[in-house]
This record gives structure tokens, sequence and C-alpha cells, in this order.
């Protein structure tokens, strides 16, 4: 009885494992993540001084540089997310996406942490939403995601294998 | 070839990928941001200093607030976060949240004309958001802004009248 049930147990931890470690749910994940940031940089390409004022709300970046970084992040949200959705240059886009996933949890924990009344910035949509612990742990399951792309993904339908495959 | 030699083959050509998609998305964003019409400043002018002249006109009294707050006229926005708001407010006042000002300010500032009077105010002499607020309502074309720098506090050490709840 006992070994059987351990067996079980086994074999469902192994079921796991095979889904976390699958290449169709890294195949899952590159689409979601990006087709999420292709969503979220074209938002704030269209709104720069809404971005701006966004960034300047988190009080982490230094005045006079908030422009730069209200330019240039959105652009390499989009640019990621395309090369990460169509597998172009995948390695590269997702340890992009994934630092980039990883600098958001870290604003918007610092945001909680400090009990900054502010506005997410994730999205354009957002509007007056304020940031709350549900946008931390959203962003936490997309970082997760970004890794698991990060390890597991194999290739599958993208153009870098197409490109393997010619060349 | 074993995996020990492939991986910092692998390295290397991730590294090369990111900081090309890098460049290439901060590229595109300078260039948009340079040919846009709405394109942001590359460096942030920081909000001016006002000097010591310019403030006295456009600070304003508890005494000449205490005149002005009944008239009809007269529009008072409150900088201070949407509960502290809540809390307590001078009569009348509306509130605009510096730190929500891209998402809220078109619609509190429907209909009002830029010459119109308007006084901000936010906790007191210590904080900085009603100067921030009325940098951006100036930014915004209003002419005529003006801080009641003692805020909040004094209003209510003076035991002025107080209104409760969402405005």
């Amino acid at each position: 009885m006992e070994g059987k049930r351990n067996a079980r147990k086994k074999g469902r931890r192994m079921k796991i494992k095979k889904l976390i470690t699958h290449p169709y749910t890294a195949l899952i994940g590159r689409i979601l993540l990006g087709a999420i940031f292709i969503y979220a940089g074209s938002g704030k390409i269209l709104n720069p001084e809404q971005f701006a004022q966004a960034v300047i709300n988190y009080r982490l970046v230094p005045l006079a540089r908030v422009n730069l970084f209200a330019i240039v992040l959105p652009w390499l949200e989009l640019v990621s997310g395309i090369f990460l959705l169509v597998g172009l240059f995948s390695r590269g886009s997702i340890i992009i996406i994934t630092l980039l996933m990883a600098l958001f949890l870290g604003a918007i924990g610092s945001a909680l942490w400090r009990g900054l009344d502010i506005s997410c910035g994730c999205f354009s949509t957002d509007g007056i939403y304020k940031v709350t612990i549900v946008y931390f742990i959203r962003d936490l399951f997309l970082f997760a995601l970004a890794l698991q792309v990060l390890f597991y993904d194999r290739g599958i339908l993208s153009i870098d294998t197409l490109r393997k495959r010619r060349g | 070839m074993g995996a020990a030699v492939l991986l910092p083959v692998m390295l290397k050509r991730s590294l090369v990928e990111c900081i090309g998609i890098f460049l290439f998305a901060t590229s595109l964003a300078f260039l948009t941001n340079f040919f846009r019409s709405d394109g942001l400043p590359l460096i942030r002018p920081k909000l001016l200093p006002v000097s010591a002249e310019d403030n006295q006109g456009n600070n304003i009294s508890l005494q000449t607030l205490k005149e002005k707050f009944k008239q009809p006229g007269v529009i008072i926005f409150d900088a201070r976060s949407p509960e502290e708001f809540a809390e307590g407010h001078i009569p009348g006042a509306k509130n605009l949240p510096y730190y929500e000002f891209a998402e809220k300010a078109s619609g509190v500032l429907k209909n009002i004309p830029f010459d119109q009077e308007i006084i901000v105010y936010c906790e007191g002499l210590e904080c900085s958001n009603a100067e921030d607020l009325s940098f951006l309502l100036k930014e915004n074309g209003y002419t005529q802004v003006k801080i009641f720098e003692g805020g909040w506090e004094e209003w209510r050490e003076n035991g002025m009248p107080v209104k409760r709840g969402e405005g």
C-alpha cells in the first residue's frame, strides 16, 4: 500500500516536472510574454508623457534622467516582445525580458514597501488604478514564466530554428 | 562537441544578441522621439526654483483665503492623496493629487478657462505637492495659479470649516 502511494506521488511529481520543463510550455510562454510586451510597449509609445509621469511617480529615477528612461524602455519592451514572439534572437530577447520583469518586480515591490499611492504605469490602460499586491503577484507569475522560457525553450515555431535548418 | 565547450559559445552569442537588441531598440526609440511632435526632451527640465519675488505674488495667506473660499467663482485644488482628501479638506476644494495629475487632469480641468484664478494647497509648509501641482498647471496654460502655503495644517489649526468625504 505504502509503496503504491509513494509511487503514485512520485508519478504525479514527475508529471508536474515534465509540464514545467516541457518545450510546449515554453512555446506558450513565448507567445504570452511576447504579446504582453508588445501590448505594454506600444501603449507607452503612444503616450510618452503619461509614461514619463508614471516613472516620476515611482521616485526611483532622478528627474533629469526620467525622459531618457521613458523614451527607451517602451521600445525595448516592444522590440524584444516582437523578437520573442516570432522567435528571432529568442535567447537575447528572453534574457532582456527576464531582466525587465525583475526590474518591474523591484519597482512595484519598492513602491508597495514605501506605501506610495501611485498608478502602476505598467500598461497605458491601467489609468488611475493604484498599484497593489495584485500587480506584484501578476509580475511574479510573468517573471517565473520568463525564467521557464529562458531555461526550457527549444525554439519550436521560431525563425531561429528555421535559420538553423537552412544554414 | 561537449557541453563544456558549447556553453561559453552560447553565452557569448546570447550576450551579443542582448546588446544588439538593446542598440536596435534604443536607436528606434531616439529616432522616433526625434521626429514625432510629442517627443520628450532628452533631459527633463527641472521644476524651476521660484525666486523670492515671484514667491510673494504666487502665494496666498490664510487671511486672503478666508475671504476667498466662500466666493462662488473661486477654484481650490487639494494636491494631496484621495485618502487624505476624504479625511478632511477645505470646503469647496476639489481633489487633484499631484501624483495622479496625468490621469485626472483632463477630467477635473474641463471647462476651466486658462485665466481663472486657481488656489492649490497640500499638507502644510513642508510638502511640495502644491508647488509641483502649480507648476504642472502653469505648464498646461493656467496663468493665475496661487499656492496656499500654510496648507491643510494651518487651515485646520485655525479652526476653519472642514468638509469630509470624497469631493
